[in-house]
């Protein structure tokens, strides 16, 4: 994720939309990326990513810069996706006012790639699929968007040990998928 | 160090990058002599950890931007004075962002609002400041409840101008 300014978040915070412009197009891949691992869907991606960026929208004003932008980011966009993971498997009419066009577009975007990608794509939905929503947030932001220990702690807001423990079970747990086959 | 230790780091921060340096030796010795070691290391990084390498990263559709910025409602967060918004518009929007316990007081000052701009006094040269004490009349009344909102002035503002 590429650093902002601190003129850029206060400019945003005022309503500048030029400036949250800025705040989305350079931190929207990793929210979007984050959020098709661990929703994994194209269509729940585009809802979290969405309301990850109202959030934020929304919450601008009393971000204390204490933390960086970029750790409360990451933390609003994980929340919200393993949210969004837990209450979709609830209500699965939740989206019954959801724009088709989206579904739509989702769809095609789908349905571009290639099937080598997809290949791929299917065997790290397999293992994914294996872990616990904690474990599979933890090995997400480790083996994809390539945080250390110390940045995926915060971002979880748990202790770096935690990480430790959660990423050792995930790769145990991976290991004992293959040996099935 | 034994195996069951080294297994440990192996599956943590070793494979991950996160030992200091002397540590980091001494577990790449102990797997250029131990096979068991060696081959949980090779496991790991060719079926556990390349997957995940494999991938490529996806990218938000364009289209997000735009739900983005329609699904950030104008003026509920910042009250943007913006010109060309109806006063009929402005009044929903403030509605929309009152609690329940606010309507009343507000729905009260909304009709007097009205009733008055719709009269066929309108173009009477003294209605403008007549409408003006009215409206700080009634909005003075509940002062405390809509400051304590963090609303505050902007809606008397919205009313006036
Ligand atoms: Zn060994």
């Amino acid at each position: 994720m590429q650093d902002i300014e601190k003129d850029t978040i206060v400019k945003a915070a005022g309503g500048d939309m030029a400036a949250f412009e800025e705040i989305y197009r350079k931190t929207s891949a990793f929210v979007y990326n984050v959020a098709r691992h661990i929703t994994a869907s194209a269509e729940d991606a585009d809802e979290v990513t969405q309301d990850v960026f109202i959030k934020i929208y929304n919450n601008l004003g009393g971000f204390n810069f204490l933390s960086s932008l970029k750790t409360w980011i990451y933390r609003i966009a994980v929340n919200t996706a393993l949210n969004h993971k837990k209450a979709s498997g609830r209500h699965l009419n939740r989206r019954a006012d959801y724009d088709i066009t989206l579904k739509t577009a989702a769809a095609k975007e789908e349905a571009k790639d290639n099937l080598d990608s997809q290949a791929k794509k299917d065997k790290l939905r397999r293992l994914l699929d294996a872990l616990s929503s904690e474990q599979r947030a933890c090995i997400v932001l480790r083996e994809i968007e390539g945080m250390d220990y110390k940045e995926i702690a915060a971002a979880l807001k748990i202790k770096i040990n935690t990480v430790r423990t959660r990423l050792k079970r995930a790769r145990e747990r991976l290991i004992n998928l293959n040996k099935k086959g | 160090m034994n195996c069951g230790r080294i297994e440990e780091l192996l599956k943590t921060d070793y494979i991950d990058n996160e030992l200091d340096e002397k540590t980091r030796l001494l577990i790449k010795e102990h797997l250029s002599a131990c096979r068991k070691c060696a081959g949980l290391e090779a496991q790991l990084r060719e079926k556990i950890i390349a997957p995940f390498k494999a991938v490529e990263k996806y990218h938000p559709p364009e289209y997000l931007w735009q739900n983005i910025k329609d699904g950030i409602a104008p003026g509920v967060e910042k009250f943007p004075l913006t010109e060309g918004i109806s006063i009929a518009d402005r009044i929903l929007i403030i509605l929309r962002a009152l609690k329940p316990a606010y309507l009343v007081p507000v729905l009260a000052a909304v009709v007097v609002i009205a009733v008055l701009l719709s009269s066929p006094l309108k173009n009477n040269g003294g209605l403008d400041s007549y409408i003006a004490e009215q409206s700080e009349f009634i909005i003075d009344n509940n002062g405390d409840a809509i400051n304590a909102n963090g609303l505050g002035t902007s809606i008397e503002e919205y009313f006036l101008s």
